[in-house]
């Protein structure tokens, strides 16, 4: 009997052996490419070096890297061994990462010398993981490039040192297997790590691409951050499932910005995975008329998703460059929700859900709501996970009666289309990037003379969201509160404008409502 | 005293930047600001409209794409050509 963990097993199996050599990977950097022969012979080979490291089927492995070939094989690594990925920002402040590293307490860490010695040696404060660091020579990342050391591990010369593991190792995994742990930012100052089974997220693949029939051979950008989960699965696992290939870039930086059309066109990508803001740096910035040319000939699907795509700016994009953008819906918890696809009659909102997922709207009272009628969106499907790692509060809270209550505000219209309208939980989508608002209340809160703040978000036309300080208490100087975000936030998370009033609005039973600071905001603004 | 152009620009730069690197005068008009972190892609896109906006100029997709954009001391150069072109 073949149990469902074979068949997903056999799945990726099956990409390698089909695909033996077609492209997989092309360095956006140098232009190197590599093929998925390529691929399963040096991941086989470093999952060697993984276990020579000690590194076995259920451990955790920290990744604080710049996006990198060298990066991504390893990613493949720990597949093959079964190791669970736990990917880390390198955009985040030294104490940020402590903090996940003691959530997530990894065997081991992976990292580069120059983030090293950005992030203030954090060399001492690991616990008991084991730190390894590696210089990328395949990387779009200028910094990483430029600061490599010739003391940290080659990792090609590690490939070639040790022989590949026998590929039956990967039959011991199971599709309840973490093959991944996502951090992300919510209502709580701490992260949640969400536990991505290995099973789930490959079904889940497999029934997206079929929802939307990409077809193998279908080339993506590669802009999204290997540290987060979208450049673990929407540019990399997923395009491998897909059977097509990426082309990796250093995350969707200010030069990946300036040169986007330019690569896009190098490279031949035939496909993207933008999240909003991205649309509206492109719109803004690109003054040439390389993608006007390119995109309507050779781009067949451009994905959209992490946040809700405003109409004028969808409308902008796809007037300019004469494409049709596919917005979806998903979230680290849950995985791909709905998408729009060519197969459905009209390409409105998030689309419909794929097959295996589910969506109830309910109201305060738990409810169903009437087709129109905005509720929060709650998920039951196959691929969600059921809790979070090691966090039983957050996930009682969260997970209720086998369904996942996101926090999101939305209505399904008569044609069982999703339109997500608002949030009802606390949180900030600056760039696609979720915030946690008392993360940064809890810095402000410690500067001496602020009584009392409120952190939210404010629409803003380019990054969605931006964040906003609104602060009780003496002295009223902006810069010091500014120094105190920087000394312990990531910059993206330091707020655009603080604002000081005598009192903040509150409920009668004198919570802070959050709903009013905004409005005070918005019209001061 | 009337600020010259390249102050203006260290400003804007300055000012927008949410980076913890506090470089003085002569690294940031040196550094490859795009290549060292100085600004992300937001940052990148509220430069170019600040600037436009405040020296009344309008980058081509060859000056934004050029090599000497990829320095200050390279983006003070284009306003500074594109103020003199202005006037003739």
């Amino acid at each position: 009997m073949i149990d469902a963990a074979s068949a997903n097993v056999a799945v990726l199996r099956n990409v390698f052996l089909e695909n033996k050599n077609e492209v997989f990977l092309i360095d956006a950097g140098s232009g190197t490419a590599f093929t998925y022969r390529e691929l399963e012979q040096t991941s086989l080979r470093l999952a060697s070096f993984l276990h020579s490291l000690g590194i076995g089927k259920g451990d955790r492995v920290a990744f604080l890297l710049p996006n990198s070939i060298e990066g991504s094989f390893l990613y493949f690594a720990c597949m093959q061994v079964g190791a669970v990925i736990v990917p880390i920002n390198q955009r985040l402040h030294a104490e940020e990462i402590l903090i996940l590293i003691e959530e997530a307490t990894p065997k081991a860490v992976f990292t580069t010398p120059f983030l090293l010695q950005e992030k203030g040696n954090m060399a001492a404060s690991l616990g008991g993981a084991r730190l390894i660091t590696i210089s990328p020579r395949f990387t779009a990342d200028a910094q990483a490039l430029r600061h490599g050391e010739p003391g940290a591990a080659d990792l090609w010369k590690e490939a070639e040192k040790h022989t590949p593991i026998s590929t039956r190792s990967f039959d011991t995994i199971i599709d309840a297997d973490m093959l991944a742990l996502i951090y992300t930012s919510g209502t709580t100052s701490r992260p949640k790590g969400v536990p991505i089974a290995f099973g789930k997220i490959i079904s889940n693949a497999h029934t997206f691409i079929a929802f939307c029939a990409i077809p193998p051979g279908v080339r993506f950008l590669g802009t999204f951050s290997q540290g987060y989960l979208g450049g673990l699965y929407n540019t990399l696992l997923f395009q491998f499932i897909a059977q097509g290939s990426v082309v990796l870039d250093a995350g969707f930086t200010a030069d990946v910005a300036l040169r986007f059309w330019e690569t896009v066109q190098t490279y031949e990508v035939t496909a993207l995975w933008l999240v909003p803001s991205m649309l509206s740096i492109i719109l803004s910035i690109d003054r040439g008329t390389v993608g006007e040319t390119y995109a309507p000939r050779h781009l067949k699907f451009v994905l959209v998703g992490t946040a809700p795509l405003a109409a004028v700016v969808r409308e902008k994009f796809e007037k300019r460059y004469g494409t049709a953008l596919y917005e979806n819906y998903a979230l680290s918890e849950t995985l791909f929700i709905t998408t729009n696809a060519s197969s459905l009659p009209q390409v409105r909102g998030a689309g419909q859900v794929i097959p295996g997922c589910g969506i109830a709207i309910l109201d305060e009272e738990g409810h169903p709501c009437s087709p129109g009628v905005p509720g929060e969106i709650v998920v039951q499907s196959d691929y969600m996970t059921s809790d979070y790692f090691n966090n039983p509060e957050e996930t009682a809270r969260a997970f209720r009666d086998g369904a996942f209550y996101t926090g999101d505000i939305g209505y399904i219209d008569s044609d069982q289309y999703l339109f997500v309208t608002d949030r009802k939980k606390d949180i900030i989508i600056r760039g696609g990037i979720n915030i946690s608002p008392k993360e940064i209340e809890e810095v402000i809160a410690a500067v001496e003379g602020v009584r009392e703040v409120a952190v939210v978000g404010v629409p803003h036309a380019l990054t969605g969201e931006e964040v906003v300080a609104v602060v009780v208490g003496e002295g009223n100087d902006p810069r010091r509160i500014q120094e105190a975000c920087m000394q312990h936030l990531a910059p993206f998370k330091i707020p655009a404008s603080i604002h000081f009033v005598r009192e903040l609005p509150k409920t009668a039973t004198g919570k802070i409502k959050k709903h009013a600071v905004r409005a005070l905001v918005l019209d001061t603004l | 005293m009337k600020k010259t152009i390249q102050q203006k620009v260290l400003d804007i730069i300055r000012d927008l930047s949410r980076s913890e690197k506090k470089l003085d005068d002569h690294t940031l008009l040196s550094v490859k600001y795009l290549d060292e972190g100085i600004i992300d892609s937001f940052t990148l896109v509220e430069m170019i409209a600040t600037l436009e906006q405040r020296f009344g100029i309008k980058f081509s997709a060859g000056e934004l794409t050029s090599q000497t954009f990829r320095t200050l001391a390279g983006v003070i150069t284009i306003v500074e050509k594109n103020l003199a072109e202005q006037k003739k």
